[in-house]
């Protein structure tokens, strides 16, 4: 293997390898972000009905 | 709650993806196989279309971005997490172009020096720089509080940053094995023409696109980082809190 071929395949597979990395992590992180909401969801509905059965007034919830 | 991507962020980042792609291939095409072999240093002057744009992405566009978004975390009136954010994006990003850079440095070096590696002032400063990048990484890893972390290491990055200049100059302060700069030297006329110049300048071109994905996707795994930080201890709470209750 030349000095040359060495320094391309290597530029390029770091790159390549780092490219798949990156977009594993953002499609993993996403799917946590979606389940961690619809459990916040859930939690923010629960809370909800449970001010509705003690006739508590609604409120504002944000995060 | 987390603000998903919209069709068009999406649109707009999948294109970058494909446009990075194709120029990464082009460039690699004809620098490997159109471009004619330099007088001197012949066949390896092939290396040109891939060393000097990823030095590009790593000293000037990564590090720049990550001072100047530090910078406007400092600055009161612009404080933003975006800053601390894009900062944090492009330092990583930036680590990886800077090993790069020492190892297609390296691999140069060693047929046109006879070394692999010289304690030489350009070759020693960019290690530095390596190093300095791997600190600011570290630091971001402590934990504590967000605005305390981004203070250190807004601060880090702009004393890491010094080193910059020291890189683009050392080759015109000290003696050194490293050649001049080929295209923004002194008098700022290119030392290189036709093809070859038009086969860098795509180098340049494709390696800062690709530079732009990695940053995009890098940003949005930092969002998504920040959201989810400490929803798995809020998790292994309700189910200790569940084992109790039962």
């Amino acid at each position: 293997m030349s000095y040359i071929d060495a320094g391309y395949g290597i530029a390029l597979a770091v790159l390549s390898g780092y490219a798949v990395q990156l977009w594993w992590r953002r499609r993993r992180l996403e799917q946590l972000a979606a389940r961690a909401d619809i459990a916040d969801l859930a939690e923010i509905a629960e809370v909800a009905d449970v001010a509705d059965v003690a006739g508590l007034p609604d409120v504002e919830v944000s995060r | 709650m987390t603000v998903p991507w919209s069709r068009r962020v999406v649109w707009t980042v999948r294109t970058l993806a494909v446009v990075s792609l194709l120029s990464v291939a082009t460039t690699v095409w004809l620098g490997l196989w159109v471009t004619p072999p330099d007088k001197v240093q012949r066949n390896l002057v092939r290396l040109v279309y891939v060393h000097p744009p990823i030095a590009w992405v790593a000293l000037y566009l990564a590090f720049g971005i990550a001072a100047v978004s530090s910078l406007l975390w400092l600055w009161s009136r612009t404080r933003s997490v975006f800053w601390d954010r894009l900062a944090a994006a492009s330092m990583e990003v930036g680590t990886v172009f800077t090993a790069l850079t020492l190892v297609t440095g390296a691999i140069w070096g060693r047929p046109t020096w006879g070394v692999w590696w010289a304690w030489d002032a350009r070759l020693t400063s960019t290690a530095l720089l390596l190093v300095l990048q791997l600190g600011y990484l570290a630091l971001r890893r402590i934990p504590g509080d967000p605005e305390a972390r981004a203070r250190r290491c807004a601060i880090g990055a702009l004393i890491a940053a010094v080193d910059v200049p020291i890189v683009h100059f050392s080759v015109n302060w000290w003696r050194t094995l490293h050649q001049g700069a080929t295209v923004l030297n002194a008098n700022l006329s290119p030392t290189i023409h036709g093809i070859m110049a038009w086969t860098l300048l795509l180098g340049f071109v494709s390696f800062t696109l690709a530079f732009a994905w990695m940053l995009t996707v890098r940003y949005r795994i930092q969002v998504l980082s920040d959201r989810l930080d400490g929803v798995d201890l809020d998790i292994a709470l309700r189910e200790r809190w569940s084992e109790g209750d039962e």
